[in-house]
């Protein structure tokens, strides 16, 4: 595995910022720019049928709105094709969530976030194990759309690029808590705000 | 004896049918104390078996007690009433008294400073009563009253205060210990969400109006 370089407080590599995905027509963006003008918060799904990454979304779910009012941008990407993507909103009851969604199929922005790509991720006793919690909370994978080996990880990067937080899964079911991130966009108001 | 037997294991039946896990546990101790006579009723009491039912009977009395305890209703005082209704409006009354008693109420007079700009501050303020003036370093001051949070950039950021507040009329203000908070709030996710939402809209609302 390559050794991680992004680090917290260093700018977003340009290979991430010039990745390009896919929205749910397939029509291409610049991952950057979600970044360009208000914080941004980044979370890579592993494929879309994958349990852990519903359960992470019923999470993040509700906490949406919050984060929008805070000036972060929410945006998913996953590793499917676009028309999964669509099938997938529908599925997670997405729409009408202040919640950007992309693709990225060729794992481009996957590979510099640096993110693990590991089948002991997906099938290894630990991964094992934590399917086994999901089920008993109702949660059961689908059938594999997208990289069955790719994982997944959380970006919050502050307007402009720099990375103000990274989590890589290390495997299903391994996401960054929702509110360890609202803390940060909290942490970034109050700061602007200039309050006491 | 083959009666109460038989009454004993038609009541656990019962039990497993119900879904509130108060009237789960009441059956269990009414089928439990009904085995516990059909074993009495025997010529030869089987001891072990009444020992274990009798364990059986007292942890279920004291979860039901302590279910009971945590189902009634509580009063709230004057102030969690107020901030019930002004900041925490999600939260049921025994959350609510949880998350304020990590803290207390301190009370202020006019004129005496509450915080000062550059001074580290070890506590998250909640004004539950009164007015209190915020002079900012580049802007005019302005004045917070009943529901607004002070020293959130410290709870928030570490960093110290970036303005004095001084208290304009009697100023009552929950003051919770920043470490306590954080510990408690760790060990509550439910009400560190909600203490995030409120202090995110405090915070919308001050940069609202900068």
């Amino acid at each position: 595995m390559a050794p991680v370089t992004l680090g917290l407080g260093q700018p977003v590599p340009d290979a991430l910022a010039r990745a390009r995905v896919l929205d749910p027509s397939g029509g291409e963006h610049v991952l950057g720019e979600v970044w360009s003008d208000r914080d941004a918060l980044v979370v890579f799904a592993r494929h879309f049928a994958c349990a852990g990454c519903a359960d992470h979304l019923a999470e993040l779910r509700p906490r949406l709105g919050e984060l929008d009012a805070l000036g972060v941008g929410a945006v998913l990407i996953g590793n499917g094709t676009a028309d999964q993507l669509a099938t997938f909103i529908a599925a997670q009851r997405l729409v009408g969530h202040p919640l950007a969604t992309f693709t990225d199929p060729t794992l481009a922005a996957y590979r510099a976030a640096e993110l693990v790509r590991d089948r002991l991720g997906t099938i290894g006793p630990r991964a094992l194990g934590n399917l086994a919690k999901l089920a008993l909370r109702g949660r059961v994978n689908g059938r594999a759309c997208g990289d069955l080996w790719q994982q997944g990880g959380t970006l919050y990067v502050r307007r402009g690029g720099e990375l103000g937080f990274v989590h890589r899964g290390a495997r299903v079911g391994d996401h960054a808590p929702v509110a360890d991130v609202v803390q940060l966009a909290l942490a970034a108001r109050a700061a602007e705000a200039g309050v006491a | 004896m083959t009666i109460a037997f038989h009454l004993a294991n038609a009541l656990y039946l019962i039990s497993y049918a119900v879904r509130d896990i108060l009237w789960l546990r009441l059956i269990t101790v009414l089928g439990g104390a009904t085995l516990l006579a059909s074993f009495f009723l025997q010529p030869a009491p089987p001891r072990p078996a009444i020992a274990w039912n009798v364990v059986f009977l007292v942890i279920n009395v004291v979860r039901i007690h302590l279910l009971i305890r945590e189902r009634r209703p509580i009063p709230l005082a004057a102030d969690e009433q107020h901030l019930a209704n002004l900041v925490f409006r999600t939260l049921r009354p025994r959350e609510l008294v949880r998350l304020l008693r990590v803290g207390a109420f301190v009370d202020h007079a006019p004129g005496d400073r509450i915080v000062t700009r550059g001074e580290a501050l070890d506590s998250l303020l909640l004004v539950v009563r009164g007015s209190a003036r915020v002079v900012l370093a580049d802007r005019d001051a302005i004045s917070i009253s009943d529901g607004t949070f002070v020293g959130e950039l410290g709870f928030l950021t570490g960093k110290p205060p970036g303005a004095d507040v001084e208290a304009l009329t009697p100023l009552r203000v929950l003051r919770w210990p920043i470490e306590p908070l954080n510990a408690f709030l760790a060990d509550n996710p439910d009400l560190r969400a909600t203490m995030q939402q409120v202090l995110g809209s405090d915070l919308a609302a001050k940069l609202r109006g900068r």
